[in-house]
């Protein structure tokens, strides 16, 4: 008996948070014949394809101790480029996709160099790079959208092709996260910084390599936007970040470094995925969706601190 | 250590440097525009030309706005060469307009033509120009104020009224139908609504399932319309309160084979191909070229101190495939 207590509060402990998500998706599913439709989850996970890769990205940057402001603006800056190339020439869909994954690759470089070396608090790096990404993304397009043209390009963006490129990067961070040496270079910078470097960890290059690879996560997933909605427009993308955050931080991602999980962070961003489609579904105005989303993330993260604190 | 140090010496300078070069840049700029009126006013002696006529867009990003400021650019470049223009873009930020209202009052414009961010916040604009004795021209969107020079816009309320009735003539009076809005409470959503109000959403026989905010985007109304598709499998329109947001429930539509009837307002390029292409059903134009027109020359005989009405009304037209050659290339 007081084993299968104890099992029980290991599972509330370990599984706290993928227990909102159950709850919300029982709730819904007793309330909306749609949300039993698979349609619906595939929507749900197309939906939260574009969040869901930045979230990732997102991660490592928490994980390290760090914050990512810039993401946003990079899915902008993403778009951009890529719509510059495709509609000079449609056919050049591949040179459009690494030209934007490496501009959004170099502003990530940039936030790295500034957090690691030049010792910049990474909100404040990111803060100001998020204005130059934008101010960047306005300046490229001269402020117009890009209209899409291209056949090829607007594939990534169909059926079910984010998904799958959302699932692989989810696939490849995780083990990288759990099984290489760099996830646990990145564990072990996020959670004691001084003792990494003083155990012959790289920490700096650790750090610029996590910022690149949030810069990178970013420009793919401006690129699966920009191909969903057929335009690449400079003022798109604003407030991502948060969303994103968001994600890590209700997956159980520290803000202080050291604890995180990809696994974590694809429950975080379904629980918001599902939010944004159950409240669509439920017909709740536009005003209250606001209120309520913030109140769900608010209750799912003391859940998920107060079943971890129970068993301690 | 001093590697370091000198490290971070030479990110200082470069820093610095850019910023040197940043600022010169607007310096060369700002020479130049000052430059061009004084030697305009002295052969001219303040006639038509040598006006001086800042513009406060709201945004130069979304599809429209950027048709306005770039027509009222190009309108006042072939009709009033000799007059100067500061077009300025507050990038969708309140704060950001009222800053550049001061820039151009610092500039000593002789009008403004003031495309509002927002009706309450970009009201502070008529005071701060007002204070410097300087005539607004509000173009597109109204404030809610009244003490501007004059208002030069279309009534959203017709925008809405035109989608309403197009849309009930070809569901044949009878059907559900949803509705994409706006970012809520701007005075283009209201109105719009209200015009939607004033005709499709009083037919007995119409049924508005669903009215949600896509904040004027594309991608927020892509993922709404998909939610709506799996709920109401017999929707038989979309009726969009702008073009951006139209493209969006389009893409939607089309990537789930679902035939629907959508119309949006703005008559932006790609939902113009779209309608050529059969794929939208129909767009009503907010007449870009004609706001542009018209609120320069009101702008400019305002700064000559001549009378001018108090509202100029530029109608809006309804697009369909039948229309749709004669404004895909204008």
């Amino acid at each position: 008996m007081k084993i299968k207590k104890l099992n029980g509060m290991e599972f509330a402990k370990k599984y706290g948070i993928l227990i909102v998500l159950i709850i919300m998706w029982i709730i819904m599913l007793s309330v909306s014949p749609t949300f039993r439709t698979t349609d619906n989850a595939v929507n749900i996970l197309r939906q939260v394809s574009v969040n869901g890769i930045i979230a990732i990205g997102m991660t490592f940057v928490i994980m390290t101790g760090g914050i990512d402001l810039t993401v946003g603006s990079l899915i902008a800056v993403s778009g951009v480029v890529a719509g510059s190339i495709l509609v000079a020439n449609p056919d050049n869909v591949i040179l459009a996709i690494i030209a934007a994954i490496i501009v959004c690759g170099f502003f990530g470089a940039i936030n790295g160099f500034f957090v690691a070396y030049m010792r910049v608090p990474a909100f404040v790096a990111t803060l100001a790079g998020m204005t130059i990404a934008r101010g960047f993304a306005y300046v490229y397009s001269d402020g117009k959208p890009y209209t899409l043209a291209s056949e090829n390009f607007s594939l990534i963006g169909k059926g079910s092709v984010p998904i799958i490129i959302f699932l692989i990067i989810a696939l490849i961070s995780h083990i990288i996260l759990s099984k290489m040496k760099f996830g646990r270079y990145i564990y072990a910078t996020g959670g004691n910084l001084k003792a990494a470097s003083a155990s012959g960890v790289k920490v700096k290059a650790i750090l610029l390599k996590v910022y690149i690879l949030g810069g990178v996560l970013a420009g793919i997933a401006g690129i699966v936007l920009a191909s969903r909605t057929n335009s690449g427009q400079p003022a798109v993308g604003t407030g991502y970040e948060t969303d994103a955050i968001a994600a890590a931080v209700i997956g159980g991602t520290s803000m202080t470094g050291g604890v995180g999980t990809i696994g974590g962070t694809l429950i975080g961003i379904l629980i918001i995925g599902t939010l944004n489609n159950g409240l669509n579904l439920l017909d709740v105005s536009s005003y209250y969706q606001q209120i309520i989303k913030g109140l769900i993330i608010l209750g799912a993260v003391c859940f998920d601190i107060h079943s971890k604190g129970s068993s301690r | 250590m001093r590697v370091k140090k000198l490290l971070s010496t030479i990110v200082a300078c470069t820093l610095m440097l850019s910023l040197v070069a940043c600022s010169s840049g607007k310096n060369e700029n700002a020479s130049q525009n000052e430059g061009n009126p004084t030697q305009e006013a002295s052969t001219d002696n303040g006639s038509e030309g040598g006006v001086k006529i800042g513009v406060l867009m709201k945004t130069m990003s979304d599809t429209y706005s950027n048709k306005l400021g770039t027509a009222i650019q190009s309108y006042v470049e072939t009709q009033y060469p000799d007059a100067t223009l500061y077009l300025l873009d507050g990038q969708a930020d309140i704060a950001k307009q009222i800053s550049q209202a001061e820039d151009l009052i610092a500039k000593k414009v002789n009008v403004i033509i003031l495309n509002p961010q927002d009706a309450d916040g970009s009201a502070q604009v008529l005071d701060l120009a007002a204070s410097a004795n300087i005539p607004v021209v509000e173009v597109n969107t109204e404030t809610t104020r009244t003490d501007y020079a004059s208002f030069v816009g279309s009534e959203d309320v017709e925008a809405g009224e035109i989608m309403g009735k197009y849309v009930t003539e070809q569901l044949g009076g009878s059907g559900k139908i949803a509705i994409l809005e706006g970012e809520m409470g701007q005075s283009a959503q209201i109105k719009r609504y209200e015009g939607l109000e004033n005709t499709i959403l009083k037919e007995a026989g119409i049924e508005c399932v669903a009215t949600l905010s896509a904040s004027w985007s594309r991608s927020t109304a892509m993922s709404t319309t998909e939610d709506w598709l799996g709920k109401y499998k017999d929707l038989k329109a979309i009726i969009c309160e702008n073009d951006d947001m139209a493209m969006g429930a389009l893409q939607a539509c089309e990537s789930q084979n679902r035939e629907m009837i959508i119309i949006g307002t703005d008559a932006i390029p790609d939902a113009l191909q779209a309608i050529k292409d059969g794929r939208l059903s129909a767009t009503v134009l907010q007449d870009a070229a004609g706001q542009a027109s018209t609120s320069v020359d009101v702008a400019v005989k305002v700064a000559n101190g001549e009378e001018v009405d108090s509202r100029y009304k530029v109608d809006f037209q309804l697009i369909t495939s039948e229309n749709v050659d004669q404004y895909i290339n204008q």
